[in-house]
C-alpha cells in the first residue's frame, strides 16, 4: 500500500518536472522579423524562406569544385555561376549543362577562365563576364565563342588598376560597369568599349566642422586621417524597364539601396516611416555583429520587389516595391539556411526561389518560400499591377499567419479607407500608426459624427438655454414672493 | 461634524485659492505676483509641489493618451517612469542651475522661490497642455497647426513668466537677468557633465573592485 502512494507521488513528480521542462524542439526557428512601428520594437515572424536543397560540388555531377564562388546569374531556365577557374550554366534543377573553363582568345591562343566576378547574360544570349584581375570584360556569344574582350574602357583617366567587378548591359549593348578602387560611380561604357560617363555619382557631404578641422591641421595629421572618398557601388542588377538597383556596401551612408533612373539619379522611395531601405537599422548595440547592415548584394524581379543581402549578419532583407520590408531569412551560422559568407543572391523566375552562393563554405543554397513569404508575394504583386481589391485576400492571408504584420496592415487599411469603410480603415491603420491615412478616415467619421449628432445636439443646448432661463426665472419671482411676504 | 465641514469648506477654499486663483493672478499680474510672492510670502509650497506632480502625470498623459492621429511612439512602448523621471529632473537641474549661479551674482532669490517661479511659470503651459490633448481628438493632420500653436505657445509662456520671476524674486535688471539666464545654461550643462562623468566613473570603481575580488577569490580559494 505504502508503496503505492510512493509510486503514484513519484509519478506525479515526474509528471510536473516534465511540464516544467521548456519545450525546446523547434523545427526549425525563425530569423524572420518585422521592425514595428518603433525602429527598436522588432517582433518575431513566421519563417519566410525554407531550404529546399543545399548544393556542394558533389551534389551536381560533372563540377569538381565550387572553389571561389562569385556572382550569379540567372536568365531564363539557365543558371550562371561564377567560380574560381570556370563558369558553369546549370539548369533550374542544377543539372550541368556546360562548363566555360577555356575559350581561345581573339589571337587564336586558349586562355583560362580565372577569378571570374560579375556575369550579365543579355536577351540575345550573350554572356559578358567580368574579370577583375585579368583587367577586362569577356564576351562569350551563346555558344560560348568567345566574341570581344574589352580592356580597359578608351577615355577613362584613373590612376588606378582597372578591375571590372560587376556588369550590366541595357537595350543598346552599353555596359555599366563597376569596378574596384574607382569612387567616382558606375561606369557608363559604349558597346565599342569607349568611357562616357561616370553613372550615379555620389557627392561627398563634409560638414563645416570637418572643414574647419581639415584647415587647421597639418601635413603629417592629414596624411592620418581618412580620405574623404565618395561611396563606392557593391553590386547593382537592372529591371525590365531598365532601372537601376544599386547598394553600397559602407555603413556611413544614410540611403545604402538605391534605384537609379537613366539620368542616374536616385528615385529609391522611402516607405511611409520616412525610412529610405537599408537592412537593419541597429539590430545590436555593440559587439562585433552590431550596428547597420553593410549590404554587398542586389536582386530585383519584375515587381518592384527587391531583395538585398547583409553581410554583417549575413541576412536578406526582401522589400517591396514602396520600401516596406516583407520579411527577413538567412542569418550566420553552419546550418543549413544560415551562410558563412555569403557573395551573391539570385531570385529564380517565377517560383521565387533564391540562389544564395556562400564561398566559405563552397555551397550553392536554393531557398523556397513558405506559405507566408508566398502570400506575400501575391499580394505584393497584385499591389504593383495596381489590382489593390485582389490583394486584400492575400495580404488578410499574410495577417492570419502573422499579426504583427504591419505591411499587411497598411495595405488592408488603405484598401478599406478607398472602399469606404472608414471605421474599419482606422481600426487596422491605428495599430500602426500610419497618421496621413488614419487622419484622412478620421475626417470622414468625424464627418459622419457630426452630420448625426449635431442637430439633436442644437436642440439640446437650445432646451438646456431656455430651461434655465426659465429657472432662473421662476427662483427670481419665488425669491420676489418671499420678499413681498415678509 | 460640524468641526470636519468646516475645515473642508476651509480646504476648499485653500485649495481653489491656491490652485486657480493665484496662479490666475501670476498670469495676469506676473511683475506684481513675483514680488508678492517674495515680500509678501504669498504662494504656497504644496501647491507647487501639485503642480510638479501634475506636470509629470501631463508628461506621460501627452504621450499616451494623445489622439491617435497625432500619436507618434505607440503607447504601449512608451516607459512612463522615464518620462516622469524627465520632467522632474529637468525642473529640479534648472532649479539647482539658477540657484548657484544667482548665489554667486548677489540674486536675492532663495532656493525656495526660485522652485516656486519655475512651477508658477509653467503653469499656463498645464492647461495648454491639458488642451493639447483634448484637441489632439477632434483634429485631423491638416489641422495641425492649432496643435502646433497650443505647444509653441506654452513653451512661450514658460519662458516670459520665468524670466520674469527671476528677475524679480533676484532683484536683477533686464541685463543681468539675461545675463544670469546665459549662465544658468552654462551651469546646467557643467551640471551634467560632472553628473555624467560621476557615473561613469563610478561603474568603472565598480569593474575595479569587482576584478579585484574576483582576482583574490580565484587565486585564494
Amino acid at each position: 500500500m505504502k508503496k503505492r502512494i510512493k509510486n503514484k507521488i513519484l509519478l506525479l513528480l515526474t509528471g510536473i518536472l516534465v511540464l516544467l521542462t521548456p519545450m525546446t524542439a523547434f523545427a526549425e526557428s525563425s530569423s524572420n522579423y518585422s521592425m514595428g512601428s518603433g525602429a527598436e520594437e522588432y517582433k518575431v515572424a513566421p519563417v519566410a524562406y525554407e531550404v529546399d536543397k543545399v548544393y556542394h560540388a558533389v551534389d551536381i555531377e560533372g563540377v569538381e569544385s565550387l572553389d571561389g564562388l562569385a556572382s550569379m546569374f540567372v536568365k531564363g531556365d539557365s543558371v550562371y555561376v561564377a567560380t574560381s577557374s570556370a563558369i558553369l550554366i546549370l539548369d533550374l534543377d542544377f543539372t550541368l549543362k556546360e562548363t566555360l573553363a577555356e575559350y581561345t582568345d581573339l589571337d587564336g591562343k586558349t586562355a583560362q577562365i580565372s577569378g571570374p566576378d560579375g556575369l550579365f547574360v543579355t536577351d540575345s544570349g550573350l554572356l559578358y563576364v567580368c574579370e577583375p584581375t585579368k583587367e577586362h570584360v569577356l564576351v562569350f556569344d551563346s555558344s560560348l565563342k568567345l566574341v570581344q574582350s574589352f580592356g580597359k574602357p578608351e577615355g577613362l583617366d584613373v590612376s588606378v588598376k582597372y578591375q571590372p567587378s560587376q556588369i550590366i548591359v541595357d537595350s543598346l549593348n552599353r555596359m555599366y560597369i563597376i569596378a574596384s578602387n574607382i569612387y567616382e560611380g558606375i561606369l557608363e561604357v559604349s558597346s565599342d568599349n569607349k568611357f562616357q560617363r561616370y553613372f550615379g555619382t555620389t557627392t561627398v557631404s563634409v560638414s563645416p566642422i570637418e572643414i574647419f578641422f581639415r584647415a587647421i591641421a597639418s601635413e603629417a595629421q592629414l596624411s592620418r586621417q581618412a580620405l574623404l572618398l565618395p561611396t563606392e557601388y557593391s553590386s547593382m542588377t537592372v529591371n525590365g524597364r531598365g532601372f537601376v538597383y544599386t547598394t553600397i556596401r559602407s555603413r556611413d551612408v544614410e540611403t545604402p539601396v538605391r534605384l537609379l533612373n537613366v539620368n542616374g539619379d536616385d528615385i529609391m522611395p522611402k516607405n511611409w516611416q520616412d525610412n529610405p531601405p537599408s537592412g537593419d537599422e541597429n539590430y545590436a548595440n555593440s559587439g562585433q555583429y552590431g550596428g547597420k547592415s553593410s549590404l554587398s548584394y542586389i536582386d530585383c524581379n519584375e515587381y518592384g520587389m527587391y531583395m538585398v543581402l547583409d553581410t554583417i549578419q549575413n541576412r536578406i532583407f526582401t522589400y517591396d516595391s514602396s520600401s516596406n520590408v516583407l520579411f527577413v531569412f538567412g542569418g550566420r551560422g553552419d546550418k543549413d539556411g544560415c551562410f558563412r559568407n555569403p557573395v551573391s543572391i539570385r531570385w529564380m523566375g517565377e517560383s521565387n526561389k533564391v540562389l544564395v552562393a556562400d564561398r566559405l563554405s563552397q555551397s550553392i543554397t536554393v531557398m523556397k518560400p513558405t506559405n507566408y513569404a508566398a502570400a506575400l508575394f501575391e499580394a505584393a504583386k497584385l499591389e504593383a499591377e495596381g489590382e489593390r481589391d485582389a490583394a486584400v485576400a492575400y495580404w488578410q492571408k499574410a495577417l492570419d499567419m502573422n499579426y504583427n504584420c504591419n505591411v499587411a496592415k497598411d495595405a488592408i487599411g488603405r484598401v478599406r479607407y478607398w472602399n469606404g469603410d472608414y471605421k474599419g480603415s482606422q481600426e487596422m491603420l491605428g495599430q500602426i500608426l500610419r497618421n496621413d491615412y488614419y487622419s484622412m478616415a478620421f475626417e470622414k467619421t468625424r464627418e459622419q459624427m457630426v452630420r448625426t449628432y449635431a442637430p439633436a445636439a442644437v436642440v439640446v443646448l437650445v432646451v438646456l438655454i431656455v430651461a434655465v432661463k426659465l429657472l432662473k426665472r421662476v427662483r427670481r419671482s419665488k425669491k420676489g414672493g418671499n420678499g413681498n411676504a415678509a | 461634524m460640524q468641526l470636519s465641514s468646516v475645515s473642508l469648506k476651509d480646504f476648499r477654499r485653500r485649495f481653489v485659492d491656491e490652485v486657480f486663483r493665484f496662479p490666475l493672478y501670476v498670469i495676469t499680474n506676473p511683475f506684481k505676483a513675483f514680488s508678492d510672492i517674495k515680500y509678501e510670502k504669498k504662494g504656497s509650497v504644496p501647491a507647487c509641489f501639485l503642480f510638479m506632480f501634475l506636470i509629470m502625470i501631463l508628461n506621460v498623459m501627452k504621450s499616451s493618451y494623445t489622439g491617435t492621429v497625432f500619436l507618434e511612439k505607440d503607447p504601449r512602448f512608451v516607459n512612463i517612469w522615464v518620462l516622469m523621471a524627465g520632467a522632474l529632473i529637468q525642473t529640479v537641474l534648472l532649479v539647482v542651475a539658477n540657484w548657484s549661479v544667482t548665489v554667486l551674482i548677489d540674486g536675492s532669490g532663495s532656493l525656495k522661490e526660485i522652485f516656486m517661479v519655475a512651477m508658477y511659470a509653467q503653469y499656463p503651459n498645464m492647461w495648454l497642455s491639458g488642451l493639447y490633448i483634448v484637441l489632439s481628438h477632434v483634429l485631423s493632420l491638416d489641422e495641425k497647426a492649432l496643435l502646433n500653436f497650443c505647444s509653441v505657445f506654452g513653451i512661450v509662456c514658460i519662458v516670459f513668466y520665468a524670466f520674469i520671476g527671476l528677475v524679480s524674486v533676484h532683484g536683477f535688471g533686464f541685463f543681468k537677468g539675461i545675463a544670469s539666464v546665459l549662465l544658468t545654461i552654462v551651469a546646467l550643462v557643467i551640471i551634467i557633465f560632472v553628473l555624467l562623468m560621476l557615473v561613469s566613473m563610478s561603474g568603472e570603481l565598480v569593474t575595479f573592485i569587482k576584478t579585484i575580488y574576483n582576482e583574490i577569490v580565484l587565486h585564494y580559494f
